[in-house]
């Protein structure tokens, strides 16, 4: 009887041989566009055929992502040759306990993962790990880029000029009067000998982060959304891990954007790369 | 005799001449059995037409990482260049090598393609000087310096004033020296990537480090070496999704 279990959980292992849970998915040459099932997402579909860039266009115009929608992003940002940001978002995602349960990626020819959350994204980092380890990254700060790269297109530099519809930086308990009031333009004196710091995704980055690293405040959401992605590209080593925080002060609602961090440290150190630049940035802490 | 000695002058002159060509002296940068054709010369070519992770290509969208600086332990070695008619080699004898954390690498060759093959975000360099490492386990290795027009490079000049001028020639010399650490700028900063030797066979698995830093060279030294062994460069390839590291070490 036994025996007999033993060869039919064989022949379930057999038939469901194709979805193995952790394949490496090694890019193909040219993508399946045959492979995309009716019943997948716009996202799963756009990675079923290795459209990978237009995963992250699709999930940056949504405001807030399910972790489901996270774990798709960092697979496509896996897939399409960019590891660092895939672990990254892989490493946010598991730091989250409160996001458990299965998950899947099924195209019509292949299955890319199937199985427990975490456990899918402890496998994607290992995975990660293993093959930047063998490219020569140090194992011990794999994480910890010091500098953005290079962009996909021609170099992007940092803009310190602003203009009459940037955002506003909130103002601190001493001066509330001016929080989210429009600030007039003053030229900045231009020390030459000053050279800002580079803005470097920090090692504890998370959705769940303690500590926000407040880079501006608007009073609408509309507002907000707006300048999301200028402020992704004012700092491209942040995109993506920009979030938006809505709080009620004495004026009405007030939407923050920041980056949350599970240290302290991380937050204060680009709080101050930030403010290198000449720009405002100030360490909040989420949980007052 | 005479009539003997002839017969067996013509049978060695027919087995000579009859011998098939080697599949390395089939390939070149001309329009007739350059790049695009390289992979159907040969089946030992095959990789060039069929390879997924081939090389040069476009170093752009790179993921910053922390990565191991690379050690170049070169030794001086003798002048000991070689013009193949499609590009001058500079051979290197035993002992010279390139350490990146715990991987070692030998020095066996460097070469010189102009222009260069690799661009950086779109950018185009004149000149390209690979240094074709092999690790013990028979993984190739190219650590690639890219040149820029500028002042007259002076390690060049020595190796400009042995260069053999026709395809075919050697120039070994006893007592001229080289030292290709001379031609590799002192920041080491570099872009990471896994591609192929861009020519044939275009083997795959080849450890690309793709110094960010380029080295200057005179109009006059970059001419010359691209009059001695023309264009010399391979097209871009995709990069097909490939990691590309780019690290400040």
């Amino acid at each position: 009887m036994a025996q007999k279990s033993r060869l039919l959980a064989l022949v379930l292992f057999l038939l469901t041989g194709c979805a193995t849970p952790f394949d490496a998915a090694p890019p193909s040459k040219a993508p399946n566009t045959q492979s995309v099932s009716l019943t997948l997402s716009p996202t799963e579909a756009a990675i079923c055929n290795g459209q990978y860039k237009e995963v992250h266009t699709t999930l940056k115009a949504k405001s807030e992502l399910p972790p489901k929608s996270q774990l798709l992003d960092a697979y496509a940002y896996e897939l399409g040759g960019h590891p660092i940001k895939a672990i990254s978002i892989y490493q946010s995602l598991g730091d989250n306990d409160q996001t458990t349960g299965p998950v899947s990626l099924k195209c019509t020819d292949k299955t890319h993962y199937a199985g427990d959350f975490h456990q899918i994204i402890a496998a994607r980092i290992h995975i990660i790990t293993t093959q930047l380890t063998e490219m020569g990254v140090r194992q011990s700060i794999l994480t910890a880029p010091h500098h953005s790269g290079l962009p996909p297109t021609i170099k992007q530099t940092v803009q310190q000029t602003s203009t009459q519809n940037d955002p506003v930086p909130p103002s601190t308990n001493r001066v509330k009067k001016t929080a989210i009031e429009p600030q007039d333009q003053k030229p900045k004196a231009k020390n030459p000998f000053f050279k800002p710091l580079e803005v470097s995704l920090p090692d504890s980055v998370s959705t769940t982060g303690q500590w926000f690293a407040h880079i501006a405040s608007y009073r609408t959401e509309e507002n907000a959304n707006s300048y999301h992605s200028k402020l992704e590209e004012q700092y491209p080593a942040l995109k993506g891990n920009i979030q938006k925080w809505q709080i009620a002060t004495s004026k009405g609602p007030t939407w923050r954007l920041g980056v949350r961090m599970i240290e302290w440290s991380d937050a204060d150190r680009l709080c101050v790369i930030i403010r290198s630049k000449e720009e405002y940035c100030r360490v909040i802490n989420t949980t007052q | 005799m005479t009539r003997f000695s002839f017969s067996i002058i013509t049978i060695l002159t027919g087995i000579l001449f009859s011998t098939p060509t080697k599949a390395q002296d089939l390939w070149s940068y001309d329009p007739a059995n350059g790049p695009e054709k390289w992979g159907a010369l040969s089946n030992e070519f095959a990789a060039c037409n069929t390879g997924s992770y081939q090389s040069p290509i476009n170093i752009e969208g790179t993921d910053p990482a922390i990565l191991h600086g690379l050690q170049l332990h070169y030794n001086v070695n003798e002048v000991d260049l070689r013009h193949t008619g499609k590009q001058i080699i500079q051979n290197y004898k035993a002992g010279s090598f390139l350490h990146v954390g715990d991987k070692h690498f030998e020095l066996r060759s460097f070469t010189f393609r102009t222009p260069a093959e690799h661009t950086i975000a779109e950018k185009s360099y004149p000149l390209e000087v690979q240094f074709e490492h092999i690790g013990m386990d028979g993984t190739k290795a190219i650590l690639s310096v890219l040149g820029s027009e500028g002042l007259e490079n002076k390690a060049l000049k020595e190796i400009i004033t042995n260069l053999p001028l026709e395809p075919g020639q050697n120039s070994t010399l006893n007592t001229a020296f080289i030292n290709a650490r001379d031609l590799v700028p002192h920041n080491k900063s570099y872009y990471r990537y896994n591609g192929s030797l861009t020519y044939p066979p275009c083997t795959e698995g080849v450890n690309w480090y793709i110094l960010k830093t380029p080295i200057e060279f005179s109009k006059e030294q970059i001419d010359l070496l691209n009059a001695l062994s023309g264009n010399n460069a391979r097209p871009l390839h995709s990069r097909n999704h490939r990691i590309i590291l780019d690290t400040n070490q």
